[in-house]
C-alpha cells in the first residue's frame, strides 16, 4: 500500500504544521501580541485641560475662554430616518445659521459601529445663543449638550501684538506637542505661543477596559489634567487704550516699560482683531489685513527694524569712552559739516550753520553730528559696534515674545559676510549716527534707555506671574564711567527741558520731570511691491522718516520709560513726543509716580 | 463488535463542543438580547439528537441498512440541494446572497453538511465497480470511467460553490473525491491531471468573488505587521486569542476576544476560542482526540473486507481531516481564512448531528470486522 503510506505521510505532515504553527503563535511570540491585545482591549481617553487664561497687572482680562457649548447627536441613526432628520430640523429650528446637509455630511463622517459617543455636529454655541434654545432641545434624548470652551479676547485689538492668539494646530504643531495633537488647538503667536507649554496645561487621562464595539466595561486609571495655569502680565490695559488712541490716524510703536525690564504697556500700530482667527480668519478681511501699508501684522515691537538715528548718540558717546581711544572731555568744533578722504566728501551736520564748540552735554542736548562724526574717525566701527551691542543695541533683549528680531549694529567682519565688501570710512561716520547699515527694534531701544538711566540692563518681561510663580527682574551691571554717564544724562534732560532741547515743546510742561532724546531714521527705500499699491499723494508720506523719542522719568530716581517710534512723523520732537507726554501725564494721574509707601514696621 | 473507544472519543468531542458553545457564546447572546443558555440548550438537543443516531446507526445491520440508507441521504439531501436556489426566500434563509440554511420554523438545517455524508456514501457504493488493476490502463479510459464521479462533482461543485457560495465545503468535498481516486487506484498521471483542474477551477472560483479576494488580501497582510488591524480584523483577532491563551489558556470562560472581537466565535473561530481559554495544552488534547477518531475509522476501513465500507470509511474520515485542517489551518494564519465548521465542535446542529451520522454508519460498518484470531 504505498498510496495510501504517501497519503498518511501528507496527512502527518499537514498535522505536524498545524501544532507547530499554534505553538509558535500561543507561545513563541508572546511579547509581540502580548502588546497588540492590550492595545485592543484597553482604551486611553484623554481628559484635555483647560487653556489657562492672560490678565493685566490689574487682573483685567486679555484672554478667556469663552463657555458655550457644542451639540451632539447620538450614533447610529440611519441616514434617512425619522429620528436624525427631526433632531437635525429642530436643531436648525434653534439655529437657522447652520447649513441642514453640512450637519448630516458631518454626522454621516463620524458615525461608525465601533463608535458609541455622540457625534458633535456643532462646535461652539455661546451661552447666551443656548439659553433660549436648551430646554427645548433637551427633551430629545438623542441631543446631547456639552460645556465646551472658546478663546476669546475681550481687548480686542488693544494688545494683540502682545497676547497673540490661538488657532487650529497643523501637522508640525500637532509632531511636536501631544497636548497640542490632542486639543487640537495652539497659541500661534505673542504670549500665547511664547507661553503654550504653560498656558496649555498637562493632559490628563482615563483608562479604561473596552469590548470589541468599543463599549467601556471598566475603569482602570484616572488622572486629573492640570489646567488653569493662568499668566498675569505687568501690562496695563488702560494705559495700552491709552495708547491706542494716541495712535490714531498715524503708524509705530510704543513702550512703557519700569527700568527693572517690568513692560507696562506695548503697542504696535496698527493692530487687528486677534478674535477674527480664533474661527477661522475670512479671505475677505485677511486680504485688507494683509494689504494693508501699515503693516498691521508685524509685531514692530520686537520685529519692527528702523534705524536708531540720534537715539544712538548716547551710547555712542558710552561706547568712545570705552573704548579708551577718544576722549569725551574734548570739545569738538561743528561748522556744519567735516570733509574726509581724498575727495573730500563732504558729511554734514543737521545744522546748516554748525554748532560752534560742542562738548559732550551740548553734543546730547542739539543733537550735533560733527561731534560724533569726528570721535568715531578716532574709535574706529569695530569698538563702536562690540560696546553698543553690550548696552543692547543690535542683540535680542530675551524678551518674552516669539520672533523677536536682533537687527544689525555693523562691524567689519559683518559687512564681508553679507556683502563680501570691505568696510568704508565713511560708513564709520554716518555709524556714529545711527544711520546707514544701523537697524534695531524700539525694544532694543527702550531697554537701552532703561540701562541709561540706571547704569543696568535689565530683560523685558511682559508676564509677571506665570502659573503661581512670580518673574524676577533680571538685569546686567554695564561697568561705564559714571562722569560721562552723569553728562550724558544731563544732555537728556537738556533735551527735554532747556530752551534748546529737540523735544522741549511737549516735554518740558509734565508734573515729572522726564530726559530723554530724540531721534530721525530716515526711510532708505520703499520695497517696489508696496510702491505699486501706493497712490501718489501716499508717496509722500511713505518716504518721510521715522520719528524717535525714547525717555526715561522722574529725572532724579528713574522709575518707567517711554520710547515712542512714530513711523513717518519726521521729527521726533513733534510727532513722538505729543505722544509720550500724554502717555506720561496718563501715568501721572493713575498714580504710577506717586512715592511708593515705606513698608510698615 | 462496535468500536468503543471511536464512540468515546466522539462523545468527549461533541462533549467539549457543548461546553464551550456555553462559554463562547457569552456575547453574542447580549447583543442578541437572547438567554444566557440559547445557544447551549440548542447544541445540547444537537448533541443528544446526535449521540441518538450514533447508537441507533450503531447498532443496525450493516449489510442490511447501509445501503439503503444511502441512497436515502444522498437523493434526498440532493434534491433539496437542487430546489434551494429555487425556493422562495421563505423557506431559505440567506447571508449576503448565499442560501445556505432551509428553515423549517422551530428548526433550520444546512442540507450541505448531510449532502457530504450522502455523497460519499454514493461514491463508495459505485466506486467499488471501477476498483481498476493498477497501472495497466489508459488515461483515455480512466477518464471514461471516472466522467461520471467528474460530473457528480461539478454539479455538487456548481451547487454548493456558486449558489450556496460555499467554497470551503466544496473544497472538502473534492479533496475528498480527489484522495478517493488516489486510492481506488487511478494512475498518478490522471490524478494530477484532476489536481491541476482542481487549482484551475479553485482559482476561477475564487478571482469571480470579491469578497474571496478579500480574504487572500487580508491573509497576506496578516504577515505585514505594521498592517491596519482593522483590515486584517478577523486574522489579527484570531491570532491574538491563540496568543492570549499561551500555554495553559486564561481559564474556561476567562476569554477577552469571545467579547466581540472575534466574530462566530462560537461556531467557524471556536478553536481560537478554545485556545484563549483552555491554552496550547487544548488544541494539543483536541488534535489528538481528533488523530485518534481518524486513526480508529481508518483502522476500521483496514479490516473490512466491503470494499463499499472500506472505500466509506475512508472518505469519511478524509471528510473530517479536511475539515478541521480547512477551519485549524485558517484560523493559525496558514492560510486564508475559510468558514466552516470544525467537526463535532463548532455550534450548529446540522454538523453535529450529520458527523454523528457518519461516526454511527461507521460504527455499524464496525460490526462486521471478523475478529481476529
Amino acid at each position: 500500500m504505498v498510496r495510501f503510506g504517501i497519503v498518511i505521510t501528507v496527512f502527518v505532515l499537514f498535522w505536524i504544521m498545524l501544532i507547530s504553527r499554534i505553538y509558535q503563535i500561543s507561545i513563541k511570540s508572546n511579547l509581540y501580541y502580548e502588546g497588540l491585545a492590550k492595545n485592543n482591549i484597553e482604551r486611553k481617553y484623554f481628559i484635555k485641560p483647560v487653556r489657562g487664561e492672560i490678565l493685566d497687572r490689574n487682573r483685567k482680562l486679555l484672554a478667556v475662554n469663552k463657555i458655550g457649548f457644542s451639540i451632539k447627536i447620538a450614533p447610529h441613526l440611519k441616514m434617512d430616518s425619522k429620528e436624525l432628520n427631526q433632531t437635525i430640523d429642530s436643531i436648525i429650528e434653534e439655529f437657522p445659521d447652520y447649513n441642514r446637509t453640512k450637519l448630516l455630511k458631518r454626522y454621516k463622517k463620524k458615525d461608525s459601529y465601533y463608535n458609541h459617543r455622540f457625534i458633535k455636529i456643532i462646535d461652539f454655541i455661546s451661552y447666551e445663543d443656548m439659553i433660549g434654545a436648551y430646554p427645548k432641545l433637551t427633551i430629545n434624548k438623542l441631543i446631547k449638550i456639552d460645556s465646551e470652551t472658546e478663546r476669546y479676547y475681550p481687548a480686542g485689538s488693544m494688545a494683540t501684538h502682545i497676547v497673540g492668539y490661538v488657532g487650529r494646530s497643523n501637522k508640525r504643531d500637532n509632531s511636536r506637542d501631544n497636548v497640542v495633537d490632542k486639543v487640537g488647538v495652539v497659541g500661534k503667536t505673542g504670549l500665547e505661543r511664547e507661553y503654550n507649554k504653560v498656558l496649555e496645561g498637562e493632559l490628563g487621562y482615563r483608562t479604561v477596559k473596552v469590548s470589541a464595539t468599543n463599549r467601556v466595561v471598566a475603569e482602570l486609571e484616572k488622572k486629573r489634567p492640570i489646567e488653569d495655569q493662568n499668566l498675569i502680565l505687568n501690562i496695563d490695559l488702560d494705559l495700552q487704550k491709552k495708547i491706542n488712541e494716541l495712535f490714531k490716524g498715524q503708524a509705530g510703536v510704543a513702550i512703557v516699560m519700569n527700568v527693572n525690564g517690568d513692560v507696562l504697556a506695548a503697542v504696535s500700530y496698527p493692530s487687528y482683531d486677534p478674535n477674527l482667527f480664533v474661527g477661522g480668519i475670512s479671505s475677505k478681511d485677511w486680504k485688507a489685513l494683509i494689504d494693508d501699508l501699515n503693516h498691521p501684522f508685524t509685531n514692530k515691537i520686537v520685529a519692527g527694524l528702523y534705524p536708531p538715528g540720534s537715539s544712538i548718540k548716547m551710547g555712542m558717546a558710552l561706547a568712545y569712552s570705552k573704548s579708551g581711544k577718544g576722549t569725551l572731555d574734548k570739545a569738538e568744533y561743528c561748522k556744519g559739516y567735516i570733509k574726509i578722504g581724498k575727495n573730500k566728501h563732504k558729511f554734514r551736520c543737521w545744522s546748516k550753520w554748525g554748532h560752534g564748540t560742542v562738548n559732550l552735554r551740548k553734543a546730547i542736548r542739539e543733537s550735533c553730528d560733527v561731534y560724533f562724526y569726528n570721535k568715531s574717525l578716532q574709535v574706529g566701527i569695530n569698538d563702536m559696534s562690540k560696546y553698543l551691542n553690550e548696552f543692547g543695541l543690535g542683540v535680542k533683549t530675551g524678551i518674552d515674545l516669539p520672533r523677536e528680531r536682533s537687527g544689525v549694529i555693523p562691524n567689519k567682519e559683518w559687512k564681508m559676510r553679507t556683502y563680501k565688501q570691505p568696510w568704508y570710512l565713511g560708513e564709520t561716520i554716518i555709524a556714529s549716527i545711527g544711520q546707514g547699515y544701523d537697524l534695531v527694534t524700539p525694544i532694543q531701544v527702550a531697554r537701552y534707555t532703561a540701562f541709561l538711566a540706571t547704569k543696568k540692563l535689565p530683560t523685558p518681561h511682559l508676564a509677571h506671574i506665570v502659573a503661581g510663580n512670580t518673574v524676577k527682574p533680571e538685569y546686567k551691571m554695564i561697568d561705564v564711567n559714571w562722569r560721562y554717564l552723569d553728562l550724558i544724562r544731563k544732555g537728556m534732560y537738556d533735551v527735554c527741558n532747556s530752551p534748546r532741547g529737540t523735544a522741549r515743546k511737549f516735554m518740558s510742561h509734565l508734573p515729572i520731570v522726564v530726559a530723554g532724546k530724540t531721534g530721525t531714521s530716515q526711510v532708505i527705500s520703499i520695497p517696489q511691491r508696496e510702491k505699486r499699491r501706493m497712490k501718489e499723494s501716499q508717496m509722500e508720506y511713505y518716504s518721510r522718516s521715522h520719528a524717535w523719542l525714547t525717555t526715561y522719568a522722574p529725572f532724579h530716581n528713574p522709575k518707567y520709560v517711554v520710547t515712542v517710534l512714530v513711523e513717518h512723523g519726521g521729527h521726533g520732537g513733534s510727532t513722538s513726543a505729543p505722544i509720550a507726554a500724554a502717555i506720561y501725564r496718563w501715568m501721572y494721574k493713575k498714580g504710577y509716580f506717586k512715592e511708593e509707601q515705606p513698608p510698615a514696621k | 463488535m462496535i468500536d468503543k473507544p471511536l464512540f468515546g472519543a466522539t462523545v468527549i468531542m461533541l462533549l467539549i463542543g457543548l461546553i464551550m458553545s456555553y462559554s463562547l457564546s457569552s456575547y453574542t447572546i447580549i447583543q442578541h438580547h437572547y438567554t444566557d443558555t440559547h445557544f447551549f440548550i440548542r447544541q445540547l438537543i444537537a448533541v443528544v439528537v446526535g449521540i441518538f443516531f450514533i447508537v441507533v446507526l450503531s447498532k443496525l445491520d450493516a449489510n442490511r441498512w447501509f445501503k439503503p440508507i444511502g441512497v436515502f441521504i444522498f437523493l434526498i439531501f440532493l434534491t433539496i440541494l437542487l430546489m434551494m436556489p429555487l425556493l422562495s426566500e421563505r423557506f431559505v434563509r440567506s447571508i449576503g446572497g448565499a442560501k445556505r440554511w432551509i428553515d423549517f420554523g422551530v428548526i433550520s438545517i444546512t442540507p450541505v453538511e448531510f449532502y457530504k455524508i450522502g455523497f460519499i456514501m454514493f461514491i463508495s457504493m459505485s466506486l467499488v465497480r471501477t476498483r481498476l488493476p493498477r497501472g495497466t490502463m489508459e488515461l483515455k479510459d480512466e477518464i471514461r470511467i471516472f466522467i461520471p464521479y467528474l460530473v457528480i462533482l461539478i454539479l455538487s461543485t456548481l451547487l454548493i460553490a456558486v449558489f450556496q457560495k460555499d467554497l470551503g465545503q466544496t473544497l472538502v468535498i473534492s479533496a475528498t473525491l480527489l484522495v478517493l481516486f488516489l486510492l481506488v487506484g487511478s494512475s498518478f498521471r490522471f490524478f494530477s491531471i484532476l489536481f491541476a483542474i482542481g487549482l484551475i477551477g479553485l482559482s476561477l472560483l475564487i478571482i469571480t468573488q470579491p469578497h474571496r479576494i478579500k480574504r487572500i488580501k487580508e491573509w497576506f497582510l496578516s504577515f505585514d505587521n505594521s498592517a491596519n488591524r482593522l483590515e486584517t480584523y478577523q486574522i489579527s483577532n484570531s491570532l491574538d486569542a491563540i496568543n492570549h491563551g499561551g500555554f495553559f489558556g486564561q481559564g474556561l470562560g476567562n476569554g477577552q476576544y469571545k467579547l466581540g472581537f472575534l466574530s462566530e466565535v462560537h461556531t467557524d473561530f471556536i478553536l481560537s476560542g478554545i485556545i484563549e481559554e483552555l491554552g496550547f495544552v487544548s488544541i494539543l488534547f483536541i488534535v489528538l482526540i481528533m488523530l485518534f477518531i481518524i486513526f480508529r475509522i481508518f483502522k476500521i476501513a483496514a479490516r473490512v473486507d466491503n470494499p463499499i465500507y472500506y472505500l466509506f470509511c475512508v472518505g469519511a474520515g478524509l471528510l473530517l481531516i479536511f475539515s478541521f485542517l480547512i477551519n485549524s489551518f485558517g484560523i493559525s494564519g496558514i492560510t486564508p481564512i475559510k468558514g466552516i465548521a470544525v467537526p463535532f465542535l463548532s455550534y450548529g446542529g446540522s454538523q453535529i448531528v450529520a458527523s454523528s451520522i457518519t461516526i454511527g454508519l461507521i460504527l455499524m460498518i464496525s460490526k462486521e470486522i471478523k475478529p481476529r484470531r
